[in-house]
């Protein structure tokens, strides 16, 4: 017995160090390689000069680029909303099922969708909203419109790919709040007199407030990054940070700049998730 | 509440979450080339991938690209959640959060920042590069849904194979690996899906050689809607739901 428990103590590193190896080499390097990127000048043909500078967090704040910024946050401020208000109904109706293979059933629909590719998902709303696209063709064939209405390469239409990709995505955590939510609560507020509006803003969405947060964040980051849907569905108004920074590393060969503009994204994962610790740490006391 | 309003408004919702899937499907089939029109059935956009060589070369490096970053990422992901479970060691805590960062960490970032890392150390971009890529975020999902398992099995087994004559290395062979498989062949299918569908970081880290089905299906976006998009689509769905399946299945055989 003794033997194999000193055994065991060299085998722990064995089972270790690959994956402690993996993940530091191929995650946790690059990452800091390209936040020190941003502090470098760039090189004339792509890449780097090891020279410190801080170019390119000035550069950001050229009226080119802020404005991007600034925008790129206001649409995912506003697509995060616009999941948790259109989310919390369905999570709500799914969290109220008393039959329970239903509610699993009504959980795999809204799980499936997330698990197909997100670039087909994007490139779907093509073939709707396109000119000679589905919603086009049949107002057209109703009499309601005689020339195609521009949908698509438009503002609106990035709005609405990010709604749609990224609902699923609010709609799993707020599902697993309500349903902690211990029902007797609904009961004893109404037996206490409360309406089903008071029963819903002082029980259900205070004590699903964990929620909120966790989807809302699941919402805003990856949103903030996103460079696919602008590029399938938006035209040149609608450029987020995203495809700055995919431009940056791809043709215009800026990388130092590139990687500042990571660094915002980064920044804001950072804030956000340090907000979301101390709201938590706020509600278990 | 308004119970009937909730149900209507649940309806229209799943409706808007399925509906443009579905006319993407039902149009990989449609005769006509350019507009929404039904003008008939048809298999040509199926017929005419099938014949696309460049198609079907990143339809197999998907499929390799897929199958071994799992495969690796299932061995990684096994042996740090049985050493999460089994020792305590100076910086665990840290190890295990360090573990859930790929999952929370945007794609493009990891994209990037691999893509820098490649350059720097001049390893060039292609098949392995993305190989690299996908496993330091498969292998995080990998070992998330391996130490769930293990949670769940009872310490004692593997003492209890001891006891009764069994080297380490069979009782692990024998009780413990039985014991997590459920959680082995999910975490297989679920970094097999993750992979395939994985855009973002094959787009950076893949180079002008390589390209995978997804950053394939891109390029051929950028040029416009074209029924051969909507038939490789199809079949890029199909794939995905059908490994969904087989977790699910799978996942309800074990527990009920």
């Amino acid at each position: 017995m003794l033997n194999y428990r000193i055994t065991y103590k060299k085998l722990k590193n064995a089972f270790l160090i690959p994956s402690v190896f993996w993940i530091v080499t191929f995650f946790l390097i690059p990452v800091f390689l390209m936040l020190i990127y941003a502090f470098f000048e760039r090189g004339d043909y792509g890449g780097v000069k090891y020279n410190f500078t801080l170019i390119n967090f000035t550069l950001i704040f050229d009226d080119l680029y802020y404005k991007i910024i600034l925008k790129t946050f206001v649409v995912a401020i506003l697509n995060s909303l616009l999941c948790l208000l259109a989310g919390y109904p369905i999570a709500y109706f799914i969290s109220t099922q008393k039959n329970q293979s239903i509610k699993n059933t009504l959980l795999v629909l809204v799980i499936l969708p997330f698990l197909t590719n997100f670039l087909i998902r994007t490139y779907a709303w093509m073939v709707l909203l396109g000119n000679e696209g589905l919603i086009n063709t049949i107002l057209f064939n109703l009499k309601i419109i005689d020339n195609p209405l521009q949908l698509l390469f438009t503002p609106f239409a990035v709005q609405l790919g990010l709604f749609y990709n990224y609902l699923p995505f609010i709609i799993l955590p707020l599902y697993s709040s309500i349903e902690k939510i211990n029902k007797n609560l609904y009961l004893a507020s109404n037996d206490l007199g409360g309406s089903n509006l008071k029963t819903f803003l002082n029980v259900t969405l205070p004590l699903s407030k964990s929620g909120i947060f966790t989807g809302l964040f699941l919402v805003f980051i990856p949103t903030l990054g996103e460079f696919i849907i602008p590029d399938i569905l938006g035209g040149s108004k609608s450029v987020m940070i995203g495809n700055i920074v995919k431009d940056q590393f791809l043709t215009a060969r800026n990388w130092p700049f590139g990687s500042a503009l990571v660094f915002i994204i980064m920044f804001a994962l950072l804030i956000v998730m340090s907000a979301k610790n101390i709201i938590t740490k706020y509600n278990a006391k | 509440m308004n119970k009937k309003l909730l149900t209507t408004y649940t309806i229209i919702a799943f409706i808007f979450l399925y509906l443009p899937i579905t006319v993407l499907i039902v149009f990989s089939f449609n005769k006509d080339k350019i507009s929404s029109s039904w003008s008939g059935f048809t298999l040509d956009w199926y017929y005419k991938l099938f014949q696309n060589t460049d198609l079907l070369n990143s339809l197999q490096t998907s499929i390799f690209i897929a199958i071994f970053s799992s495969l690796i990422s299932v061995v990684l992901g096994t042996f740090t959640s049985y050493a999460l479970y089994k020792f305590d060691f100076k910086g665990k805590v840290a190890f295990q959060s360090l573990l859930q960062y790929p999952i929370i960490t945007p794609d493009i970032v990891i994209g990037i920042g691999l893509l820098i890392f490649f350059v720097l150390i001049n390893f060039t971009l292609g098949f392995f590069s993305v190989l690299i890529a996908h496993i330091s975020f498969t292998m995080a999902y990998t070992t998330l849904i391996i130490s769930t398992r293990f949670n769940g099995i009872d310490k004692n087994i593997e003492d209890a194979a001891i006891d009764l004559g069994a080297t380490p290395f069979k009782a692990f062979r024998f009780a413990v690996i039985p014991s997590i498989m459920p959680g082995i062949i999910a975490a297989f299918l679920i970094s097999f899906i993750i992979s395939w569908d994985d855009f973002i970081v094959s787009f950076f880290t893949s180079g002008v050689g390589t390209t995978t089905l997804p950053v394939k299906v891109y390029s051929m976006i950028k040029m416009g809607v074209n029924p051969q998009i909507n038939a490789i689509s199809t079949l890029l769905l199909m794939t995905s739901l059908i490994s969904t399946f087989i977790v699910i299945k799978f996942q309800n055989n074990v527990t009920g």
